[in-house]
């Protein structure tokens, strides 16, 4: 074990640490001062960031390469570095470091969308912060985990976190519902991940991410643990038949909170699915020739020619049923939380690879699945921040006639609102046109191409209920009784800036989606 | 011999897990608990892993159960409150799995276990050389404490996580 | 710094020796003028006067006309085509015999991810050339057109803001060097016409027509992407043609993997012709016949053994889907006459200028593409043809002023489809340019016609407006000249050769031969129509008595000079564009000089001072088709002109024959659509709410309550009831995959 590895975990180290010290500072803080307590959150997540920025412009020195901001898996499959830490508990690539960035702004978002002075007051405790700080730290352990125990501890802790997290608005009965719900579901699916595991424990004699590369003539029971174990993560995920937590969980929990899980947590859990499907599922044969001393060996794929179908009819499936229930929701609320099934569907596709796929065109797959988790993790913080804004004494506006007449009122969020709508729709030139391009692209060229046609269908079919919200804000016909009334929001200065980010940054990606991975 | 005793001990844990899960009254419940972690222990016994029998004992049925003893006391059920949990989407749900599970399992019985997966029940993974013996309080300690530190340690943010959520889901008024 | 900036735009910051002429650094002016306008009337909308945010729209479209005009000319005047070529390093072989040097500016690579890049470069050759020019021209002509038409309008500043916006996008569209940008700028232009056409969204069958032509749209651009995704997989670019040097010395910082031969698919279209004029090469053969650098394409995996031919026939009838709902065809054309629901200008700028033909315009651009495969065009031909008449027979008795010419241009769109399908894509932009003009002209006769009748457009409350309004209507009566194909018009040029290209083919085509007689023959009834129909719409406006109730009469006037000056210098173009093209598209064929767009023919024109047999027959086929379409167009007008002006006939507006029945009813298409296919949509969403949520709701919640009930309890296993469900749920979903994966 090399401890001064440990420098690549300094973004966690920083979470964690603020974790920490806002707990132990809202003891000494009277009740009204407690908006610090955000705002000290916030300067860790970004502190956060900068310690990631660092460690990946380290990593883009030390390799040559100028920004190797997303193929660090593909090049761990490549053997080209070596990026395992501590024993192989964890790997820090670019991909991983991608997933850790998109955590940081997910628990930014949920820090900033309570502020202690309107809202119940549970919610703005110095727990409260901490437990969102150490859910995001959960979040990045599971980004970079690279064995099965790391994983299943990482993941247990962003989830018992979320759990609390969705209960904890204690005054609203919505909110302990979506607790127990997700609570007692979670708990079901990491029984199927914790079995899972131990079947490949016993198969394999290992936790390591690449134990089923050995799995030899225990290839069947390896099959088991690796279905049981993409139960686990697919739930997580809220793909298609494991999703029907997701509406109810999301539209009780509280809003900021709801975001973190949209966002932070299947992010996290993509990580996995990525590392599941390009490291976990290969084997290596040995060849029975030996030639100057050399070992002949082949990798082959078996596990994940049995995936491929399976993801394909899975994000089929997900990405039809998100988006069609997404149109009946009058409450805005759960229908991000439908559309953000549908965006698991798309997710998914850009893990259909060609089975004997190489490293070049994992690294396409791979850039396209987190260009599309970055995308939709901006807008999405984005629609859900100015959602937590819509308030009228106290009582959060959630229905679709809430927004009517936004744009007199409030311009500015409009006008963002507007952008992550069409943005989530696909329409260019923002940030989700060109994740769903490069998605559907690699769908298309690893012979998926059935697949996209029906993605396209069903992100055609998106864009009748994100406008929706933009008609109600901008062009919503005149009542009976003449000028609609406008719709309340309170203001924030602190999340209104970082929405305003989002939507600046929504519109970048689209524009420069080059602009990322140049910065260093 | 062995197998009678694993046959029994396994009877005895379904039969109890069945118990525990139909019970209406919670505290039924919890006492059913005691036969199913005995079942388990004589099953860990038989795997020649004493210690884990031991820890199952002391921790489960002396530590654990006591706790949802007292939480259950706590919580004060009323017996009315206690009468409605008929419902029979747990019946569809648990006929819906029952038949795949027994689906699968007839598959196997049709078609045969693959020769991989027999062989992988018949031949359990070897210890290597210089390894401690199987099932011995080093072989438990090896990959806790050196293989898997990283993620033993992990297991401490986890605590922080649960204190701090018990912390807000017990306050009264904040 | 400096060397980070110029890391991302090497195009505006190139070091010295990357210089490029001044000429293509001003190409990114043309869209960006527009978009400038746009940011200008958008943010400070409520800070700028009235007088000022239209000044500064209109001046922005006539900056960049002028700019446009700048550039166009520097490719077309000898002089310049060597400096021009020679930096931009556009001197390619099949390039060097054109008349008109193209220019290619690059500003930047856009994005470079998985695999794939796509630039910021803009390109001019004589196609988008003219299109630009059309755009900023006609423009420029409807923003001033709009100071006077909107005058009394509270959004001024938004209206204005939108129009800009729109020139941007379709000014992108029509300049930008790859599929992606052109496919960013198409999206644009729907977004801006939703706007546009929902513009007065107080009223809700306003922004409902608005919703409309966006969902229309929706389901070409599903074509368009698909195509795109197509030709991406054929030949791994979206790029038409090579980028310039810069671009390449840029690529010196791509990453892993390596980045796509920088070539376009235009580049490559040509070598697949030059080896094996058919296309028959299988994507499998290319590596083997080494002129063709395809490594970096995805087509193998995709196409595994088809030939080129086939997969590019795939990606052309995807890409035609995408320009059948631009460009209102068969059978997404019903949008288009909704969307009269916007402000006239708007209608004559956008829904008739513009933005409809961007279609066209695609077809044209990938016309290499197109010529691959005979059956893509006999389809475009087929669409075509049978929008061109299906619209003029609708268009025979709508009473609605701006329907009428709402159908008419979905027809005459047909027209440039049959020329594009036949093969003629120079002629079919021909018929673009000056169906822009004359059509652009009637529309902004029609709204001052409306502006002087106080709002009214149904055509039978109108009449006599010749008196009042002599400037409308004598201009109006020059653009229904040219719309009618009265010879020596603008459209008589356009449409007359057309048609006559098509008579040209049933002789030719030996394998559709007959198709091309009868589609010549629709082609010929359709022209009659129009001619019908537009001297109807001439007779009800402007002769006979007024209809008017008193209120109204009292109030007709003619409309100001800032709306009557766009008026006649179109009616000037309507007039004249027919000469100018010929003087500078077909005339020096004569002189046995090449003109710009004759790359853009199948059989581009065998140019000699002797007539050669060819042209002898062409010349033949020509004046026969002169004579039947004189006698179409002058039929139909003289006929209208009996029926409505001599005989004064007002149409009721219900009762009447079949025809008039089925035609003011569209046929019942509209009535289909709306009925059926939004209807089966819906119902397919509500079934799967059924299925999801009422199967649950209904049957388990409802189920479990009556069982509780029956057991003499309350409601409260409800909640539990959901998630032990979803716990089910979960469980099946997961041994499926057990089961799956354990017995594959």
């Amino acid at each position: 074990m090399n401890w001064s590895q440990l420098n690549e975990l300094l973004p966690i180290g920083v979470v964690l640490t603020t974790s920490l010290v806002v707990v132990f500072l809202s003891l000494v803080l009277a009740p009204k001062d407690r908006y610090v307590l955000s705002l000290v959150g916030v300067a860790g997540c970004i502190l956060g960031l900068l310690a990631l920025g660092k460690n990946y412009h380290a990593l883009a020195a030390e390799y040559g390469q100028p920004p190797v901001f997303f193929n660090g898996l593909a090049r761990v499959a490549e053997g080209a570095y070596n990026p395992v830490l501590l024993g192989g508990a964890f790997v820090v690539d670019g991909f991983g470091m991608s997933i850790m960035a998109v955590a940081l702004l997910a628990g930014a978002l949920a820090l900033l969308c309570t502020t202690p002075h309107e809202d119940d007051s549970a919610l703005s405790t110095g727990e409260y912060f901490g437990l969102i700080l150490l859910a995001v730290a959960g979040m990045m352990l599971l980004a970079v985990a690279h064995d099965f125990l790391t994983l299943l501890i990482s993941l247990e802790v962003m989830s018992v976190a979320t759990y609390i997290l969705a209960g904890s608005a204690r005054r609203d009965v919505r909110s302990g519902e979506s607790a127990l719900k997700y609570l007692v579901l979670g708990a079901f699916s990491t029984a199927f991940l914790m079995f899972g595991i131990a079947f490949l424990y016993g198969a394999t004699g290992s936790l390591a991410m690449q134990a089923p590369l050995v799995a030899g003539e225990h290839l069947p029971l390896v099959k088991a643990a690796l279905a049981l174990i993409l139960v686990g993560v697919l739930f997580k995920v809220g793909a298609v038949p494991f999703h029907s937590w997701v509406p109810d969980v999301y539209e009780g929990a509280p809003t900021g909170i709801t975001a973190l899980m949209a966002v932070g947590v299947k992010a996290a859990a993509f990580a996995v699915v990525a590392r599941l499907c390009f490291e976990a599922f290969n084997m290596v044969k040995e060849l029975p020739k030996v030639i100057n001393g050399h070992r002949f060996i082949e990798i082959v794929y078996p596990l994940r020619e049995g995936w491929l179908s399976l993801f394909a009819v899975l994000a089929i499936l997900t990405m039809a049923l998100g988006n069609l229930l997404a149109m009946h929701q009058n409450n805005v609320k759960r229908m991000l939380a439908y559309s953000g099934i549908a965006h698991s569907g798309y997710l998914l596709l850009a893990f259909l690879v060609t089975p004997k796929a190489g490293g070049a065109e994992i690294t396409q797959h791979l850039q396209a699945a987190s260009f599309y988790l970055l995308a939709y993790g901006v807008m999405t913080l984005g629609a859900f921040g100015v959602l937590s804004l819509m308030r009228e004494d106290g009582r959060p506006m959630e229905k679709m006639e809430d927004f009517t007449g936004l744009a007199k009122e409030h311009p500015a969020l409009a006008l963002c609102m507007a952008v992550f709508m069409l943005s989530l729709a696909g329409m260019p030139p923002f940030a989700g046109f060109f994740a769903k391009f490069l998605v559907f692209k690699s769908a298309v060229s690893s012979g998926y191409a059935w697949a996209a046609v029906l993605g396209i269908l069903t992100s055609v079919a998106s864009l009748y209920y994100y406008l929706r919200v933009v008609v109600r804000m901008y062009m919503a016909p005149a009542g009976a009784e003449g000028e609609p009334a406008p719709a309340r929001c309170r203001y924030a200065w602190t999340l209104n800036l970082l929405i305003y980010g989002t939507g600046a940054l929504t519109l970048l990606l689209g524009l420069l989606p080059q602009w990322l991975s140049r910065l260093y | 011999m062995v197998d009678i005793v694993f046959i029994l001990s396994a009877l005895l844990c379904l039969a109890s897990a069945m118990t525990i899960v139909t019970r209406k009254n919670p505290v039924y419940a919890v006492i059913f608990m005691l036969p199913f972690f005995i079942g388990m222990a004589i099953l860990f016994v038989l795997l020649s892993a004493p210690f884990m029998a031991a820890m199952q004992m002391m921790v489960y049925g002396g530590a654990i159960l006591v706790v949802f003893l007292f939480v259950i006391m706590l919580i004060n059920l009323r017996p009315e409150e206690l009468q409605d949990d008929f419902n029979f989407t747990a019946y569809i749900v648990s006929a819906l799995a029952g038949g795949f599970m027994g689906g699968l399992v007839l598959s196997f019985a049709l078609k045969g276990i693959s020769p991989g997966m027999a062989s992988a029940f018949e031949h359990p993974l070897q210890a290597g050389e210089g390894q401690p013996a199987f099932g011995s309080i080093e072989s438990l300690a090896q990959p806790l404490f050196q293989v898997h530190l990283v993620p033993f340690e992990l297991v401490s943010i986890l605590i922080v996580v649960a204190l701090l959520g018990a912390v807000i889901l017990a306050k009264k008024r904040v | 710094m400096l060397d980070q900036l110029r890391d991302l735009f090497p195009g505006w910051l190139a070091r010295p020796d990357h210089y490029h002429t001044w000429y293509e650094q001003m190409l990114c002016l043309i869209p960006l003028l527009p978009l400038l306008g746009f940011l200008i009337n958008a943010f400070a909308r409520k800070t700028i006067s009235r007088g000022a945010s239209g000044a500064v729209a209109t001046l922005a479209a006539a900056m960049a006309f002028g700019v446009a005009l700048l550039c166009y000319m520097a490719c077309a005047i000898d002089s310049q085509v060597a400096t021009v070529g020679k930096y931009a390093g556009m001197v390619q072989e099949h390039l060097q015999s054109r008349p008109f040097q193209p220019m290619h500016a690059f500003y930047g690579t856009w994005l470079d991810v998985g695999g794939f890049r796509a630039n910021f470069g803009l390109y001019m050759d004589e196609l988008s050339g003219l299109m630009t020019l059309v755009v900023t021209g006609v423009g420029t002509l409807i923003h001033l057109y709009s100071t006077g038409y909107m005058g009394h309008d509270k959004s001024y500043a938004r209206y204005f803001a939108y129009l800009n916006l729109f020139l941007f996008a379709m000014l992108l569209l029509v300049l930008g060097d790859n599929l992606i940008l052109t496919f960013v700028g198409w999206e644009g232009v729907g977004l801006c016409s939703y706007l546009l056409i929902g513009f007065w969204y107080t009223d809700g069958d306003k922004a409902a027509a608005g919703m409309k032509a966006f969902l229309f749209n929706r389901v070409g651009d599903l074509g368009f992407l698909l195509g795109i995704f197509t030709l991406i997989a054929v030949f791994g670019t979206v790029d038409y043609v090579a980028p310039p040097e810069a671009a390449q010395a840029s690529s010196a910082v791509m990453r892993v993997p390596a980045p796509p031969a920088p070539k376009g698919m235009l580049d490559y279209a040509a070598n697949i012709k030059r080896i094996d004029p058919n296309g028959n090469l299988t994507l499998g053969q290319v590596d083997a016949s080494q002129k063709l650098d395809l490594s970096g394409t995805v087509g193998k995996a995709v196409f595994p053994s088809w030939s080129f031919k086939l997969a590019i026939g795939l990606a052309c009838l995807l890409l035609f889907v995408g320009a059948m709902g631009k460009s209102a065809q068969l059978p997404l054309y019903a949008w288009l006459p909704d969307a009269m629901a916007g402000p006239t200008p708007v209608s004559a700028l956008i829904h008739a200028a513009t933005m409809v033909t961007a279609g066209v315009y695609m077809v044209a651009r990938l016309h290499a593409l197109f010529l691959f495969s005979p059956h893509v065009m006999m389809f475009v031909a087929f669409v075509g043809t049978a929008t061109a008449i299906f619209a003029a027979l609708i268009g025979l008795t709508q009473t609605d002023i701006k329907k009428v010419l709402a159908y008419s241009t979905v027809s005459q769109l047909g027209y440039m489809f049959l020329a594009a399908g036949a093969g003629a894509f120079s002629l079919a932009i021909f018929h673009v340019v000056t169906h822009a003009f004359f059509k652009a002209l009637l529309f902004l006769g029609a709204g001052s016609v409306i502006h002087g009748m106080s709002d009214e457009q149904d055509m039978r409350k109108m009449g006599g407006l010749r008196k009042h309004m002599p400037v409308t209507f004598v201009t109006m009566l020059i653009g229904s000249l040219a719309l009618a194909g009265f010879p020596f018009t603008a459209g008589w040029f356009s449409k007359d050769t057309i048609l006559a290209v098509v008579l040209a083919k049933s002789h030719d085509d030996p394998s559709f031969g007959s198709w091309w007689m009868a589609l010549y023959g629709l082609g010929l009834i359709a022209a009659f129509c129009t001619a019908f129909y537009t001297f109807r719409l001439v007779g009800m406006t402007f002769f006979g008595a007024c209809r008017a109730d008193e209120k109204t009469k009292a109030h007709i006037h003619e409309s100001p000079a800032v709306m009557t000056i766009p008026l006649i210098t179109l009616a000037a173009f309507a007039l004249l564009a027919g000469w100018m093209w010929h003087a500078f598209f077909s005339a020096p064929h004569f002189l046995g000089m090449p003109t710009p767009l004759d790359n853009f023919n199948m059989n581009p024109p065998e140019i000699g001072v002797e007539a050669t047999e060819a042209q002898e027959h062409w010349h033949h086929v020509h004046l026969v088709n002169l004579g039947w379409t004189s006698l179409a167009a002058l039929g139909g007008i003289a006929l209208a002109l009996v029926v409505y002006v001599a005989k004064g006939f007002v149409p009721k507006g219900e009762g009447g024959n079949v025809f008039t029945t089925l035609s003011r009813n569209k046929f019942y298409l509209e009535a289909f659509y709306d009925k059926i296919v939004s209807n089966a949509f819906i119902l397919f969403a509500e079934l799967m709410h059924v299925a999801d949520v009422l199967l649950i709701d209904t049957l388990l919640v409802r189920g479990v309550a009556v069982a509780t009930r029956w057991t003499g309890a309350a409601l409260r296993s409800l909640q539990s009831g959901l998630v032990n469900f979803y716990a089910g749920g979960v469980l099946v979903g997961a041994l499926v995959i057990l089961y799956l994966l354990l017995l594959s």
